[in-house]
């Protein structure tokens, strides 16, 4: 990664490094439009990092909202086709369990056929066979082309591919002002590096904000008011998986009512609470109680299964009532209400300011198309949207991902732990190498994002000091740019993190590594003695 | 117990849900410890076990699993209860269900058809096993190593010396059950050591039991080790269809085979999924011989009276035996031997491990596993002991033929010291006395 | 199975050490273990009692022992001769420590480069205990082998307050024989390495070639041989010119194995039984008494009578207390009571620091019976309540004295015993 530059001069300053983001940086960039997007923290590591990794059918929305199911229905096509790489083809069931409505699951079939969803309904031994562990109360079950997404490559690869066309991307940058034109017109912005502390100016003609719960945040900056109204969403990771399909309840959307297996693990969700500060989501232990007994109806005995930890994201949820644009721009029937794109400069007089709020992260090409369709239109750049033409960048084009690829690859080459750093997750040191060449500034929870890290049963405890010697080996040599964060420091923010996660969980085999994880740090390693080395520790 | 708790003892997989990634399970595994290219079970087992999934069948990712011998030592040592043996043999099978066994690994699996081949051509057959060019041509043809152990086919099957003599096959009118012993004598007793079997009838009828030879095959878990579980599953099928009805009439099903009498009790439900009534049932009334007759002594229901064997004899415990989860009860009957001084060996493993040792691909992982085991049986056989002993007939084989000490059943050797109370004007003896 | 004097429930450090001593004072022992634990995951010294403040191991004892409630509270009277029967007994099998009670706890380096103070080590640790006297630290890490981590360590230790440290701390890798190709690099593999005297001696030279010019004390990776470690720890010293120190990181610990291996072969040779793999899944009673346990079985249980039972399952992490999901503690063999704080008490926010989890453990009286429990129970090491061990450095301490008065007790009173059970 080069070294961002004091002044630079944009197009489009695209703020906020999730999907939405990064979609609509590709998708400007594709367009011939000079884009940077800055991101406060880590890629993905805001909401879209933080769902429970479903790449929508749309049957969850057949009745709810039946515009966002039509979407997810045409950009889960999509996406099969442009981002293979990120996409796990899992396939889905929805299941009706006897705590569901009856004339929920007879509308079920009518309702897909409308908005073009393929449900096929499959006979109860069929679906026992391939997921024996689902409740055999399970009345009715219809297949539906669900699918696994993981978060952090799709990302990856839209920023990837933008930068293919000429865009860039900078992340712990934080917006923290604007310039306005005489006009009262965006002009340029002010970032901040969190990294070294330097301040940057970026001249640009539009900014976008794509920062999902934190619309309101940054709307404040450019000088706008936007109430967002996050709802937070937990998740648990079952150290396993429970089942090898997406699993969803035939009833309106609720808590414990979907399973989907993700790499290693199988995600249960998801609670629903408003919350007013996106970066408060803490797991309460009543959640996971709610989520694991709304589980049970579809996993009976999942009350007693490993859960490796909880976690929860902040919905991109917005007060409908505020984000009215006073006028109705035609084509408005085509927007769904599930996400909104706001004019703040026709709404606050705030030319070039745009907001993308809502949303899911299936449909973040989608919401990217329409906002840069806006956007463009407002630059005077009547190049169409290609984004759903031209597969992204990653590992193996044409290939989608599936549960054993990484441990396949290690195996053909003979096995063996010697090349391995974490031994869950089965990543190599070559892998964590290249994660660093690409990003040097990453702290351990960046590096998870990019290479499943510390993200198995013993979360980082016997893998997150040999990840530190690598960090610092690397630091002893000056290989690392400016503001790449203290290895010792990233160890005890990463220490402190997958173990906060496991808190909320904390019983049985999870309790006992949380156990013997407290007895290799705080006993073997004595690693409290990192925080403070200027005490004398040891003795007397 | 948790149903998940429960899921895992019927699918050993889902109890590596369990594992706390302590690498306990890697310091004890013999095959781990002496090659490169087993990386152990933590690695094969519960890690692995991560990414094996029901998707993606026809794209097994193990190479690696299929070098665990299936000792079970893994699964002893885990404190949190993890079956990672279990579950690396049902990996394994995986890897035959996608890719194929090899004509080797289901000849040496099939032991009826080894002892329907060999039995009647015994003399002819013998002569192979002992002449170097066939055993080279055997290694180079099929796979099975030179040296491997194997051992001589009989004359003449135990099971119809037992027609011959006009054994019991069923159970008689009027027989007590509780004094009754169906006998499962396996393959290797049938095909190749017909005398243990003779021994343990000797054994079973002087404590009183009324001996029932019931007709059975080849218990399976050869096939089950080499990953063949439909081939197991017929073989399976067919002993509890015979010895369902004399575990339910309350007849101890009694083997001398630790490897047999261990499918009866566990692989046939857990390997196998042949988890009903009947399974239950012979599960339930299965017994390891040694097992029944420390049960007796502690019940102060076993004739004691031994003649006194005065000689040092070096015992390995095999892994079968330990699997059981019954301790060393031969330790405890040789201990009523006067003047036997039974030591135990104190070794992990012989590495025969079933049929693993006679690979030629696998042959020096299991003689570097067993070698400590061997040079300790030499040393013994040095200072003086004739013979040494282990319930398990592949075992025996390989210490047998790892050290040219002769290695013999416990039941031959309590057999034996039987037969010394029997002739104590034997001057040969009351020489050694 | 027939019956013993005493079935001791765990084989860690508490349980064969009670067995081992049990068995030595003649009594028939039969030790149970569901598997293999915390011998296998920590450092293979002996943590006696080092709370913040305390200057010996002797002063940390006393210092615990003033909470009434600290398993100190009980056995601090019995801590100096169950530390002197304890290191006797490991220098009888080849496992020789060095310090003791009175030795001044030292800042002993850890993997990761900061300090831990420490009294008592076994011999492969004893160089630490000697005052550096100008002596630089060099830290040794082998190429390819995940688990040392010297650059990280010594660039720690330079930034730390060391008093009376090392006069210059610098860091090497080194290329060991033979290891680049191999598929498993683990302290297990290298320990069997060492445990080879030609690859033993070509490897001890590569790392001789590597020091560099100076007077160095070497802090090597633990995997310093596992059943030849002597003559690797005699042939390292003289390859070096002074001994060597081994430094413990993530599991499994090969100091810790050494010890394992040691009193397991003493209870053997002490006429004691153990077996593995025998978790206890069944408990028989009579009013308020044990009669006899039932571990699991392929498909039956094997019944084994005792008259007294010694509980040595562990805490949390070594499985003898597993939490539910109600926030629950339960001891899994008696189902005894566990003290806990409140499920929402748990954890405080800082993973470094204490946790009023740390102290839950089963309550007993001064004769180490389980509160409210069967009257021929006892409890020793980690399941006892009432310690923080992680904080206070007290687990091997508290292990080995509640093993020692328990043996004490049961083997005296062994004839009394089995006349109150026949009685």
């Amino acid at each position: 990664m080069t070294r961002a530059p004091a002044r630079s001069e944009v197009d489009v300053l695209v703020v906020g490094g999730g999907a939405t983001g990064a979609g609509i940086l590709r998708d400007l960039a594709m367009r011939g439009i000079a884009a940077l997007l800055v991101e406060r923290g880590d890629f993905a590591s805001g909401t879209s990092g933080r769902y429970h990794g479903l790449l929508h059918s749309g049957g969850r929305y057949v009745e709810s909202d039946p515009l966002s199911a039509r979407h997810c229905a045409a950009e889960n096509a999509i996406l099969r086709r442009i981002a293979p790489a990120a996409l796990e083809l899992t396939g889905g069931y929805f299941v009706a369990t006897p705590d569901d409505p009856d004339d929920y699951l007879e509308r079920f079939p009518a309702a897909c056929a409308t908005a073009g969803i393929e449900a096929e309904p499959i006979p109860l031994a069929q679906l026992f066979a391939t997921e024996p562990l689902l409740n055999r109360r399970i009345r009715a079950a219809y297949r539906v082309p669900d699918a696994s997404l993981e978060p952090w490559e799709l990302v990856d690869a839209n920023l990837a591919s933008a930068r293919e066309h000429g865009a860039d991307a900078w992340r712990y940058h934080e917006l923290v002002g604007v310039e306005r034109d005489a006009a009262g017109a965006i002009a340029a912005a002010h970032l901040h590096d969190h990294h070294t502390g330097e301040r940057r100016t970026v001249a640009c003609r539009a900014i976008v904000s794509a920062a999902g719960a934190w619309a309101g945040e940054v709307a404040r900056v450019a000088g706008a008011q936007l109430t967002m109204s996050p709802g937070k969403g937990s998740m648990l990771v079952l150290s396993r998986r429970v089942t090898a399909s997406v699993v969803n309840r035939l009833a309106p959307p609720g808590d414990g009512d979907i399973i989907v297996p993700v790499h290693t693990v199988c995600i249960l969700g998801t609670t629903d609470i408003t919350i007013p500060d996106p970066d408060e989501v803490r797991v309460t232990r009543e959640e996971v109680d709610a989520l694991l007994v709304d589980g049970e109806r579809l996993v009976p005995g999942l009350g007693g299964a490993r859960v490796l930890r909880a976690y929860a994201g902040a919905r991109p949820l917005y007060d409908a009532a505020d984000v009215q644009d006073a006028e109705h721009h035609e084509g408005s029937r085509e927007i769904s209400r599930a996400h909104h794109v706001i004019d703040h400069g026709r709404r606050d007089g705030i030319g070039g300011f745009w907001s993308i709020v809502g949303g899911k992260l299936t449909t973040y090409r989608l919401m990217a198309a329409q906002t840069v369709d806006r956007v463009a239109a407002s630059l005077g750049v009547d190049a169409p949207c290609r984004t759903a033409d031209e597969e992204l960048p990653g590992p193996a084009r044409g290939a989608h991902y599936w549960l054993g690829d990484r441990f396949a690859a290690h195996e053909a080459t003979g096995g063996g732990d010697a090349e391995l750093v974490c031994e869950c997750e089965m990543v190599t040191r070559d892998r964590l190498a290249a994660a660093l060449d690409e990003r040097g500034d990453s702290s351990l929870d960046d590096l998870r994002r990019t290479t499943r890290l510390g993200m198995g049963p013993c979360q980082g405890a016997f893998c997150m000091v040999r990840a530190t010697s690598l960090l610092a080996a690397r630091h002893a040599t000056g290989e690392l740019p400016a503001g790449a964060p203290d290895p010792n420091h990233a160890l005890l923010e990463f220490l402190a993190e997958r173990t906060r996660g496991t808190h909320p969980i904390a019983w049985g085999d999870q309790l006992a590594e949380l156990a013997l994880t407290a007895g290799i740090f705080r006993g073997t390693l004595a690693v409290d003695g990192l925080r403070d080395p200027k005490a004398t520790d040891g003795a007397g | 117990m948790t149903f998940h708790d429960a899921a895992a003892r019927e699918f050993p997989p889902f109890s590596t849900d369990a594992c706390i990634k302590c690498t306990v399970c890697q310091t004890v595994c013999p095959v781990a410890r002496v090659t490169d290219a087993f990386p152990g079970p933590k690695y094969v087992g519960p890690q692995a076990q991560r990414f094996r999934g029901p998707t993606h069948a026809e794209a097994i990712p193990d190479h690696t699993v299929d070098l665990c011998s299936g000792c079970g030592i893994c699964t002893r040592a885990c404190p949190a209860g993890v079956l990672i043996a279990e579950t690396n043999n049902r990996a394994r099978a995986a890897i035959v269900t996608s890719r194929g066994a090899s004509i080797r690994n289901r000849l040496i699996s099939d032991t009826d058809l080894l002892a329907r081949l060999g039995v009647p051509l015994a003399p002819l057959a013998n002569l192979g096993l002992r002449n170097r060019l066939a055993r080279w041509m055997g290694e180079k043809v099929l796979g099975v190593h030179r040296r491997g152990p194997l051992a001589s086919f009989a004359r003449r099957t135990f099971a119809s010396t037992w027609k011959r003599r006009g054994g019991l096959t069923a159970l008689p009118a009027g027989a007590d059950p509780a004094r009754t012993v169906a006998y499962f004598h396996g393959c290797a007793v049938n095909g190749f050591e017909p005398g243990v079997g003779e021994d343990a009838v000797a054994v079973l009828e002087r404590n009183g039991f009324t001996v029932i030879v019931p007709r059975q095959e080849c218990c399976g878990l050869p096939f089950i080790s080499n990953g063949l579980y439909d081939h197991a599953r017929r073989k399976a099928q067919r002993n509890l269809a015979s010895l369902a009805a004399f575990a339910r009439a309350g007849v101890k099903i009694v083997g001398t085979s630790t490897s047999c009498t261990h499918a009866l009790k566990a692989e046939y439900r857990e390997m196998l999924d042949l988890d009903d009534a009947d399974a239950r049932a012979v599960a339930d009334a299965t017994w390891d011989i040694c097992e029944l007759l420390a049960n007796l002594n502690d019940r102060g229901e076993l004739d004691t009276r031994f003649g006194p064997m005065h000689e040092a004899l070096p015992y390995h415990p095999p892994c079968q035996l330990k699997s059981h989860g019954i301790g060393t009860p031969a330790m405890d009957l040789f201990g009523l031997v006067p003047g036997l001084h039974a030591v135990d060996q104190d070794h992990d493993c012989c590495g025969a491990a079933g049929t693993y040792g006679l690979k030629a691909e696998r042959w020096q992982i299991a003689q570097d596993v067993g070698a400590p085991l061997f040079a300790k049986v030499r040393a013994a056989a040095k200072a003086g002991a004739r013979q040494a002993a282990c319930d398990s007939e592949t075992c025996r084989w390989q210490i047998e033929q790892s050290t040219g000490v002769r290695t013999r059943h416990p039941i031959e050797i309590l057999a034996e010291a039987y037969r010394r109370a029997d002739a104590p004007a034997d001057p040969r003896w009351r020489r050694i006395v | 199975m027939a019956r013993a004097d005493v079935a001791v429930i765990g084989g860690g450090l508490a349980g064969l050490s009670c067995g081992v001593a049990l068995a030595e004072r003649g009594a028939s022992v039969f030790v149970a273990a569901k598997g293999m634990a915390a011998t296998h995951w920590t450092h293979g010294g002996l943590d006696v009692a080092a709370p913040s403040g305390a200057t010996t191991a002797r002063e940390g004892v006393a210092r615990l022992a003033k909470d009434r409630s600290h398993p100190f509270g009980r056995l601090a009277p019995v801590m100096p001769s169950a530390l002197d029967e304890h290191v006797t007994r490991l220098a009888d099998a080849g496992l020789p420590y060095v310090g003791g009670l009175d030795t001044p706890l030292k800042p002993i380096p850890t993997a990761i480069g900061t300090l831990r103070p420490a009294g008592t080590l076994p011999i492969g640790q004893a160089a630490l205990l000697e005052p550096w006297r100008g002596v630089g630290l060099l830290l040794v890490g082998f190429r390819r082998y995940r688990d040392a981590w010297p650059g990280l360590a010594a660039g720690n230790l330079r930034a730390r307050r060391w008093p009376d440290g090392p006069a210059r701390i610098e860091a090497i890798e080194v290329e060991l024989p033979e290891l680049a190709e191999l598929h498993n690099l683990n302290a297990l593999t290298l320990a069997r390495h060492f445990d080879d005297p030609t690859w033993r001696r070509r490897a001890l030279r590569a790392i001789a070639d590597a020091i560099p010019p100076g007077a160095w004390r070497l802090g090597v990776p633990a995997v310093l041989g596992l059943a030849d470690h002597r003559a690797a720890l005699d042939e390292a010293t003289a390859a070096f010119g002074a001994p060597p120190f081994e430094m413990v990181s993530v599991p499994p610990s090969v100091p810790g194995l050494r010890v394992y291996e040691a009193l397991r072969r003493r209870l053997v040779k002490a006429g004691g039984r153990l077996q593995w793999g025998f978790p206890v899944v069944e408990v028989e009673r009579d009013g308020d008494r044990i009669t006899a346990i039932h571990t699991e079985g392929a498909s039956r249980t094997l019944r084994i009578p005792a008259d007294a039972f010694v509980l040595a399952t562990g805490g949390i992490a070594g499985g003898g207390i597993r939490g539910a999901p109600d926030g629950t503690l339960i001891e899994r063999v008696f189902g005894l009571p566990v003290a806990a704080p409140p499920r929402d008490a748990w954890f405080g926010d800082d993973p470094l620091t204490a946790a009023p989890l740390d102290g839950a453990g089963i309550a007993t009286d001064d004769e180490l019976r389980p509160a409210d429990g069967p009257r021929n129970v006892r409890v020793i090491g980690s399941a006892l309540s009432g310690m923080r061990y992680l904080d206070e450095r007290c687990g091997d301490g508290v292990a080995i004295a509640s093993a020692h008065r328990v043996a004490a007790a049961l083997a005296g009173a062994g004839a009394s015993v089995r006349q109150e059970a026949s009685a």
